[in-house]
């Protein structure tokens, strides 16, 4: 073990906390991570007074860190109500901001009813279309799927989202009109809009 | 449901999450840790103390060979801190920033605490004596 691996160590333990803390309220997520740093620095500090070699101080770390997972887990389900907002008051451009947001997730809910119901269809009727109705289903599937870890804060909600959009847009189901729907979500879900993550609260 | 002894409201020590599952009255066996570690620190002098050094004492003290994990740790205290067992303050970032640190979130133990381990030391003691207020059944 060399000198760095106190280093590394330190690190996953920094990015498995950025992890299960994502998409909590700033200041939670703030105070978990910096308490974490606290002890990572008095750990380190510590063990180095001890005459602990790198890579024991390291094993350590790493002990620590994969022991806790489950109760780290658990702390994020506990919080799982708790939502990033800020205290501003509304403006009318909030609003708008809001209700296009609003629009968007009910957009993409009926576009995944909308598939799922399709699919559904293709694979009972469709003559040796199986694959197709299989494709759809997956598709709607992790739209609504994807949807559900967006708002509940959990990683891998927009790319699950945006993968069951692309089904019907690619399949061509419905003439143009499902591509260009697809292609609406797709751009909603990837601009810049830190409204759709931070939802803006009445002080 | 209060104990007359030390009038402490039994739910106040373990029903403050839903998904804590226990027997009504009684601390989990870290959750007693913490609290007889910080009532030790304190007689030493230290009136407030931060994640890591609980967890270094509570190794000392019962001679483990690991620390708290970091989940196990910091939920408890989050927990314990929720249940007005503990109470804590962030320090001063320039205190820290002047020791060349990051700043540490301090704890220290509350009356609450104090009573709810006494009560769940009480119950160890005599497992005659049900939370609930009354005996266990002969």
């Amino acid at each position: 073990m060399t000198g760095r691996t106190p280093e590394l160590a330190e690190g996953f333990t920094r990015r498995w906390a950025s992890l299960y803390t994502r998409g909590l309220p700033a200041d939670l997520r703030t105070a978990r991570r910096d308490e974490l740093d606290s002890d990572l620095w008095e750990h380190r500090q510590w063990s180095t007074t001890e005459g602990r070699r790198p890579g024991q101080i390291a094993i350590e770390i790493t002990e620590r860190l994969v022991a806790g997972m489950a109760g780290d887990l658990l702390w994020r389900f506990e919080h799982r109500g708790a939502r990033p907002h800020t205290t501003r008051p509304l403006g009318g451009g909030d609003m708008t901001r809001l209700l296009k947001n609003y629009g968007m997730v009910a957009l993409t809910v009926a576009l995944g009813i909308f598939t799922i119901a399709v699919s559904i269809g293709v694979i009972t009727f469709g003559d040796g279309k199986g694959l197709q109705g299989a494709i759809l289903l997956v598709g709607g599937v992790l739209m609504l799927g994807g949807l559900f870890a967006v708002r509940s804060g959990l990683p891998g909600g927009r790319p699950a989202v945006a993968l069951g959009v692309i089904a019907p847009g690619l399949l061509g189901i419905w003439t143009i009109v499902l591509p260009i729907v697809s292609l609406v979500i797709l751009i909603w879900l990837y601009a810049p809009s830190q409204l759709r993550r931070e939802p803006v609260r009445p002080a | 449901m209060q104990l007359l002894v030390f009038n402490l409201t039994y739910g106040k020590i373990y029903a403050y999450y839903p998904e804590v599952r226990r027997k009504a009255g009684t601390l989990l066996p870290l959750e007693i840790s913490i609290l007889e570690t910080a009532i030790d620190l304190r007689r030493r002098g230290e009136e407030e103390f931060h994640g890591f050094a609980i967890a270094k004492e509570i190794a000392e003290r019962e001679e483990a060979r690991t620390l708290t994990a970091h989940g196990t740790l910091y939920k408890a205290l989050e927990r314990m801190q929720q249940a007005g067992l503990l109470e804590s303050s962030w320090e001063d970032p320039a205190a820290a920033a002047a020791e060349g640190r990051p700043r540490r979130r301090l704890y220290h133990i509350t009356g609450l605490g104090e009573q709810a381990l006494a009560v769940s030391d009480a119950l160890r003691r005599s497992p005659a004596i049900q939370p609930h207020g009354g005996l266990a059944p002969s």
